[in-house]
């Protein structure tokens, strides 16, 4: 007989293996997932963020405590880095894995819509919640919010109180003050110096989201800015580390920026020595910037009650009690419209809250990455004298025409554009 | 899907628990349960047909168990295949359903791993033999183990946070990855160094005309120069600094030198004798006595095979440290020399030519120069000679001079020439014939 004979496994046995093999894994499983059902929520979910250092040890704290109220149930808390998080949960979440709750900034919603990687809110998550049209507008995406708003970030005017206490509040008087030698410093790029573009005329884009570039401040925004880039005091550099540093330093008194560079100025100097206020307004009215929002999106293939969990956990973090906290603590702009910003108490976070009030919100259809880079061109070919603001709005309106399709009713183009398409034509 | 947990996650514990309630999370979505379940179905049939499909053909072959051996043979590649096709119905189908799919595309991709790996197995099978199977065993199987396990893993764990995990701490802190990696790094130096040596000591003598020594030293010094270079490297993936490792070293060369001082010696020995070329495989030596045919210079070590077919191992400092015979260096050419007697009545000169012409007779006995006998001395009982012959193969000397003996025992005889041995004559005297048994007596 055959020695190996005795060594190969016969079809059957192998199988039963195989079943029982199985059998274990989801027993083990099962011994948990179908555990003893507690007083309030339980269950296991999981939670992404981009926060570090202080801010996400505050948010560990606070979930720590929404833990505590709901003894039930299991929040695993991960961190990863910024610029990461978007690319890895988009993976994950075609694997049907992933966070079931995601903080994430509100520019990112159109892609994760597109991939169906996001869920709508549901009506309780939604209800008795007046939001402005502007955050409205940022988490929405065909008239269906994406997205739970938690925290603004509109672009504001930092400060140095020891330089200045008499704050410009026009465009024209931010020009003298540089000339007087309180310098003023920005970075001359489309999502930085959005801002300007409202206060000399309407937005890109109408409420009904129609590209009204015709009707936009955009060519005297440039237009100024390439005369103030040759000013005295006025500081246009797109190294905003360098700026910040400047600011730091006592050498630049106004500084435009979001709440991001709150924690980079607050290590470098007092926090009595600087302030914010809101951006000088233009001719026509006010400074209109930017204003990315941070998130919460949920998963689409979170069972029922990770669903359940995820909304109580994104509702209680949005919840007033805890956006005061991270107001509080991180000087987080809170998105919740139930929150009045008392300026004696948050003297930082009003600046922000304030000027989110004419902040602006782009249309959430848009390629925003190819949007933003045609926009840094028109601003970098006008400040190198390249092209003349006219003809980089004009350019900058056909390339947006045709990287987002526009038909000619959702268009209107400053006439000089058409002009200029007459005379190449001819 | 990696995950960095830059908060939760400074301990091993913390790590795994993490990684425990993600997979519970991860297990209780029905888009997760429902591609475990078609991926546990596939594996199975899988796992399956290729039975069944043997079953069928042992029952048509009249219980016959096994096929007679073919030139190819394409089974192998069965189960991959079916694997990739249920793979690729099932995403096909989750897609139209709107299903989430990516750990199916993760089956998928193993499932091609899988096919690629058998098909190598038995393109390199068919055309080198079974000289490809230790290559097989050594290269492929480790990196489709580790392709497959790191797909298994990166779809459920994190393969960045379980890399981080420090599993030396302290001053020389170590992480799970950097051990890793040097350990890869290593074994590809040392997979290199093999398949090195393998190519060089199939092909050196084809490619270069040289001394058999000359490739043992080049073959043995890049195998020994490619491990070293895995070494370093290694210990450079381990994230040691080179420059305070040079300090280290030097700080505990003395130990090292005391404690390892054998070894030590051995091995730089062996460089020694690698490049002074003074000893090479096919040489016989004789050390301490044993006389033996160099079979293999190692750098600590060398294999002497003996006459009675015994393989020594000499640590090399042997040959630097003390005397040994080479009866090899120039040349191969030694002479032997054969004592032997004849009887005072024997003609000498007729012996002497006898002798010589005798010796001469023998084919591996050199003619050139030709044996020579030399009359010693006036015996006690023998005229002495001493034949010298000169032999080309040193390491037959025992049995060439047994043969020259057995020739002139022959032809000593042929010629009536004596071969004397000691005779002693004793004188009894008296006092002693009492001793003599009766039956002796008789007998006489």
């Amino acid at each position: 007989m055959n020695t190996c004979s005795n060594k190969v496994h016969s079809p059957r046995k192998r199988t039963l293996e195989l079943i029982l093999f199985l059998l274990l894994i989801i027993g083990i499983s099962g011994c948990s997932l179908f555990s003893e059902p507690q007083e309030g929520l339980s269950g296991r979910i999981i939670l992404w963020h981009g926060w570090t250092g202080n801010e996400s040890d505050i948010l560990t704290r606070t979930i720590r405590q929404f833990e505590e109220v709901n003894p039930g149930l299991d929040v695993t808390v991960v961190s990863l880095p910024e610029e990461e998080l978007l690319s890895r949960y988009q993976t994950a979440a075609s694997d049907g894995l992933g966070p079931d709750l995601m903080i994430g900034s509100s520019e990112w919603t159109q892609e994760l819509v597109a991939d169906g990687d996001i869920r709508p809110l549901s009506d309780r998550e939604l209800r008795s919640r007046n939001f402005s049209p502007v955050v409205a507008e940022t988490v929405m995406f065909e008239d269906t919010f994406y997205g739970l708003p938690l925290f603004l970030f509109p672009g504001a005017l930092y400060y140095n109180t020891k330089l200045s206490q008499d704050l410009p509040l026009t465009l024209t008087e931010m020009l003298e003050q540089a000339e007087e030698g309180k310098n003023v410093a920005f970075v001359p790029r489309f999502q930085h110096a959005h801002w300007g573009i409202q206060a000399f005329g309407q937005g890109l884009y109408d409420s009904e989201g129609n590209f009204t570039l015709a009707e936009s401040g955009f060519t005297e925004w440039l237009t100024w800015l390439n005369d103030a880039q040759n000013r005295s005091g006025m500081i246009l550099n797109i190294d905003e580390t360098s700026l910040v540093e400047l600011f730091a330093a006592g050498n630049v008194a106004y500084l435009v920026g979001d709440p991001d560079l709150l924690p980079d100025i607050s290590s470098l100097m007092a926090e009595e020595d600087f302030n914010v206020a809101l951006l000088p307004s233009g001719p026509i009215g006010l400074a209109g910037p930017l204003m990315p929002i941070e998130t919460a999106f949920f998963n689409p293939a979170s069972s029922a009650e990770q669903v359940t969990n995820a909304s109580a956990l994104a509702l209680y973090l949005f919840s007033s009690q805890q956006s005061i906290t991270f107001m509080r603590e991180l000087n987080r702009v809170p998105a919740n419209p139930a929150i009045q910003v008392d300026p004696r108490i948050y003297t930082k976070v009003v600046g922000f809250s304030e000027q989110a009030v004419s902040a602006v919100s782009l249309p959430n259809d848009l390629h925003r990455e190819e949007f933003f880079r045609l926009g840094d061109q028109a601003y970098s070919n006008v400040l190198s004298g390249f092209l003349s603001p006219e003809e980089a709005v004009c350019r900058f309106g056909r390339q947006v025409v045709e990287l987002q399709g526009y038909g000619e009713e959702m268009v209107s183009l400053p006439n000089v554009c058409r002009t200029n398409e007459i005379q190449e034509a001819s | 899907m990696e995950e960095e947990f830059v908060v939760q996650s400074e301990s091993l514990t913390n790590l795994l628990l993490v990684q425990w309630d993600t997979i519970l999370v991860y297990l209780a979505r029905p888009a997760v349960q429902r591609q475990l379940l078609v991926i546990g179905l596939n594996i199975i049939l899988v796992w399956l047909f290729p039975l069944f499909i043997r079953s069928w053909q042992n029952r048509r072959k009249g219980r016959r168990t096994e096929d007679p051996p073919k030139s190819v043979s394409l089974r192998p590649l069965i189960s991959p295949v079916i694997g990739l096709f249920l793979s690729l119905l099932a995403i096909w189908y989750f897609d139209r359903q709107g299903f989430p799919n990516g750990l199916l595309d993760n089956s998928l991709n193993i499932f091609w791993m899988w096919l690629i790996y058998r098909v190598l197995i038995i393109l390199l099978g068919a055309r080198f033999g079974d000289v490809a199977k230790p290559y097989l065993r050594w290269v492929l199987t480790p990196i489709f183990a580790y392709l497959v396990i790191s797909q298994v893993l990166d779809s459920v764990f994190s393969l960045t946070a379980l890399g981080n995990i420090v599993i030396i701490g302290g001053v020389l802190s170590i992480t799970l990855a950097q051990f890793f990696s040097a350990f890869v790094v290593l074994y590809v130096f040392l997979i290199l160094s093999r398949i090195t040596n393998d190519v060089l000591a199939a092909n050196l003598p084809k490619w270069v005309a040289a001394d058999p020594g000359v490739y043992n030293t080049v073959i043995t010094l890049s195998r020994y120069t490619l491990i070293a270079l895995g070494i370093v490297a290694s210990l450079a993936a381990l994230g040691a600094n080179l420059s305070s490792l040079a300090l280290v070293a030097g700080g505990l060369s003395v130990g090292i030198g005391l404690g390892l001082q054998d070894i030590i010696v051995n091995f730089v020995s062996g460089l020694v004798l690698l490049f002074e070329q003074s000893l090479r495989p096919g040489d016989v030596v004789d050390v301490d006595g044993k006389l033996g045919i160099v079979e293999n210079l190692s750098i600590r070590a060398t294999t002497i095979r003996t006459r009675n077919n015994v393989e020594v191992i000499v640590p090399n400092g042997k040959f630097t440290t003390t005397e040994v015979k080479t009866f090899t260096g120039e040349d191969t050419v030694i002479r032997v020399l054969i004592p032997f007697g004849v009887a005072y009545n024997s003609n000498p000169e007729e012996v002497r030519d006898l002798a010589a012409e005798t010796a001469a007779g023998h084919n591996l006995v050199q003619k050139n120069p030709s044996p020579v006998v030399r009359f010693r001395a006036f015996g006690n009982s023998s005229l002495d000679f001493e034949l010298g012959i000169w032999i080309d193969q040193p390491q037959l000397q025992r049995e060439i001079a047994s043969d020259v003996y057995f020739m002139l025992f022959k032809a000593f005889r042929h010629q009536g020439i004596t071969i004397p041995f000691p005779q002693r004559d004793l004188n009894l005297g008296k006092g002693w014939e009492h001793m003599i048994p009766p039956q002796l007596e008789e007998g006489d």
